[in-house]
């Protein structure tokens, strides 16, 4: 198998492997499916012309997870974003596709509202954290800190959702 | 906390659908065919660097050693170069009766030369 090949079979792989989470990352930080999916697609792609300039990538994963990110801070940048529940007061619903429909739906609704209430530092640590299941090391990659960092906002995101949730 | 986790993991749930995942994949295909690979030489060559900067290091310190070796005298740490290396060197590779004459003809020469930089120096 050419070299060619192999990358592409390594790089269709990783969207089999990476897509639900890439899209999950972005849904979570917007909200929007629609545009959600657009980022997740788009960060394939930029992530593949990326390798096809020549460039060599260590972390598949840690590095679509950057791509991602970047993608959603210009997008947030570029336009104001609507709250869910804002969207929701206006009649909009989102459609979780969930396989236990109601419960998990309401559920997820309940996180992601969890999340948004923390320090935007912590929120994204955690989710990568506790719902990717990403070692320390990787998401410190992924957001650009020290392990040290990571470890220290995980653990100050989570004193803040124990004062939301309560026992 | 367990209780956390536990809702944590019902974000999960949140995946693309069949279609959706089928559909983004196309697209992703597409752009792949759209933007081969430009440079594939390139991804090798750097994929290799360590080993292409590692030969380069290599022959720039063999190059710079025969250099130095060249006007070393005898005492010299690089005389040892001069005359086992680069000088048997040229013995191997000189074929001809005309050029060995030639080249025993300049070793001589350079012994002369060491010599006369030797006693310059107050050494023999």
């Amino acid at each position: 198998m050419s070299t060619s090949n192999s990358q592409s079979a390594v790089f269709l792989k990783a969207y089999e492997d990476y897509s639900d989470a890439i899209f999950r990352y972005c849904f979570v930080r917007l909200q929007q499916r629609d545009v959600a999916l657009d980022l997740m697609q788009e960060a394939f792609m930029k992530t593949w012309e990326y390798v096809g300039q020549g460039n060599t990538i260590q972390n598949l994963r840690a590095f679509l997870y950057r791509v991602a990110n970047n993608l959603v801070i210009d997008y947030v940048r570029k336009r104001k974003e609507s709250s869910l529940d804002k969207l929701m007061e206006q009649g909009f619903d989102a459609p979780f596709e969930i396989r236990d429909a109601v419960y998990s739906a309401i559920d997820a609704k309940y996180v992601i509202k969890t999340l948004e209430q923390l320090d935007e530092k912590y929120q994204i640590p955690i989710l990568l954290r506790y719902v990717d299941d990403l070692p320390i090391k990787e998401i410190a990659e992924i957001i650009g800190e020290s392990e040290n960092v990571v470890s220290v906002r995980i653990h100050r995101g989570i004193q803040q959702i124990k004062k939301i949730i309560p026992a | 906390m367990e209780r956390l986790q536990s809702h944590f993991q019902q974000l999960k749930g949140l995946t693309l659908t069949d279609r959706e995942r089928d559909e983004r994949k196309k697209a992703i295909l597409e752009h792949m065919l759209a933007h081969p690979r430009e440079y594939p030489r390139l991804r090798i060559l750097h994929a290799h660097r360590m080993l292409f900067a590692s030969a380069g290091a290599i022959i720039l310190f063999i190059a710079g050693a025969l250099f130095v070796g060249e006007h070393a005298i005898p005492g010299d740490l690089a005389y040892i170069v001069k005359v086992e290396v680069t000088e048997h060197v040229i013995d191997a590779v000189t074929m001809t009766d005309e050029g060995r004459m030639d080249w025993e003809i300049t070793k001589a020469e350079r012994r002369q030369q060491e010599a006369e930089q030797l006693a310059a120096q107050g050494g023999i």
